[in-house]
């Protein structure tokens, strides 16, 4: 950097502080105070993200898994998750089969999902000989509104068989009691 | 260095704010559409043999049908509420107040109660009677435990 350059640099920076001298002086608008606009929104932040955090993981729904409503009051706790929608069976989000008439369209019919139960029962009983963590037998479970009682009386059939007996319906909150 | 030795300068907020401002929009817009989820702990059947079970207090079943719903008494002492009542199917008050009637009346009544539906009734409605028989109308517990009857392929 020139010398000239320089100069007109240190020239600039003193009339700069100079102008905001004279403005404090005459208490004129300083210009627009962002650090407590900055704080707000801080907190509404951490606030929405905190609101976010509780709400259920992994569960979307759609027109084809609708939960009915329930005036049940009970918040939800982690635990294999198996959903059950007007198309097909999930098993922690992995397709198990596909349903055709709410009935399975496999050759092994509700047997595929007491296979898929039994091989996520070893593993999770795999996860307590390692970590110590019991082995609850906790399932919920997400049907569709319009599924038969008999597809879901299937489906924890074929659970209790695995030893999955701790049943937990997920459901919407805001049914009339 | 280019820029050395020039004074300190205000951190510019403008840019954060606007980072802020956005994802505070998508937060909000977000939680908008997420339904809230709750959670009914059901009782699964067990096998087994029974054991004799004399001394097992009385209970109550309720039968969902495809037109009619039915409070089945019994217990396996056959010491208590027996017969049959039928209820017109939807009249969710009226098998709420008939149950609260029967715990109040038939001594030493189980908080378990079996719900078993057809097998073509919709999941909904066997939601709505697990909702009737939890609680009373001044949301007392009725029968909180609820197990659900599950239907066996021969």
């Amino acid at each position: 950097m020139s010398v000239d350059a320089k100069e007109s640099r240190l020239v600039d920076d003193e009339m700069l502080l100079r102008r905001r001298r004279h403005r404090k002086i005459d208490g004129g608008i300083e210009g627009l105070n962002l650090t407590a606009m900055m704080d707000i929104m801080t907190i509404i932040l951490v606030f929405l993200i905190k609101q976010y955090e509780s709400a259920p993981d992994n569960i979307t729904l759609t027109d084809d898994l609708m939960p009915p409503k329930s005036s049940t009051p009970d918040e939800l706790e982690p635990a294999v998750t198996l959903t059950l929608s007007q198309g097909a069976v999930l098993l922690d989000g992995i397709k198990v089969f596909g349903l055709v008439n709410h009935q399975p369209d496999t050759a092994d019919g509700w047997g595929a999902l007491g296979k898929a139960l039994s091989v996520r029962r070893d593993q999770l009983k795999m996860i307590e000989k390692a970590s110590g963590k019991p082995f609850d037998g906790a399932l919920r479970v997400i049907a569709d509104e319009n599924t038969p009682y008999d597809t879901v009386s299937q489906v924890l059939l074929q659970a209790g068989r695995e030893q999955f007996t701790k049943f937990k319906l997920i459901l919407q909150a805001g049914g009339s009691k | 260095m280019a820029g050395g030795g020039g004074g300190t300068e205000d951190l510019n907020l403008v840019p954060y704010l606007d980072i802020m401002v956005n994802l505070i929009m998508f937060m909000v817009t977000v939680t908008a559409y997420i339904v809230q989820l709750k959670q009914a702990p059901i009782i699964a059947p067990t096998y087994g043999s029974g054991g004799g079970g004399g001394d097992q207090k009385p209970f109550l079943t309720v039968a969902i049908g495809t037109t009619q719903m039915q409070i089945l008494g019994g217990s396996s002492g056959g010491n208590g509420a027996g017969g049959a009542e039928t209820i017109k199917k939807g009249d969710w008050a009226k098998l709420n107040s008939r149950l609260k009637q029967l715990k109040d009346t038939v001594p030493n009544l189980a908080d378990n109660l079996v719900v078993s539906a057809d097998r073509a009734v919709p999941y909904k409605e066997v939601i709505k009677a697990m909702d009737a028989v939890r609680l009373d109308v001044s949301g007392q517990p009725l029968f909180p435990n609820v197990t659900l009857a599950t239907v066996v392929n021969k």
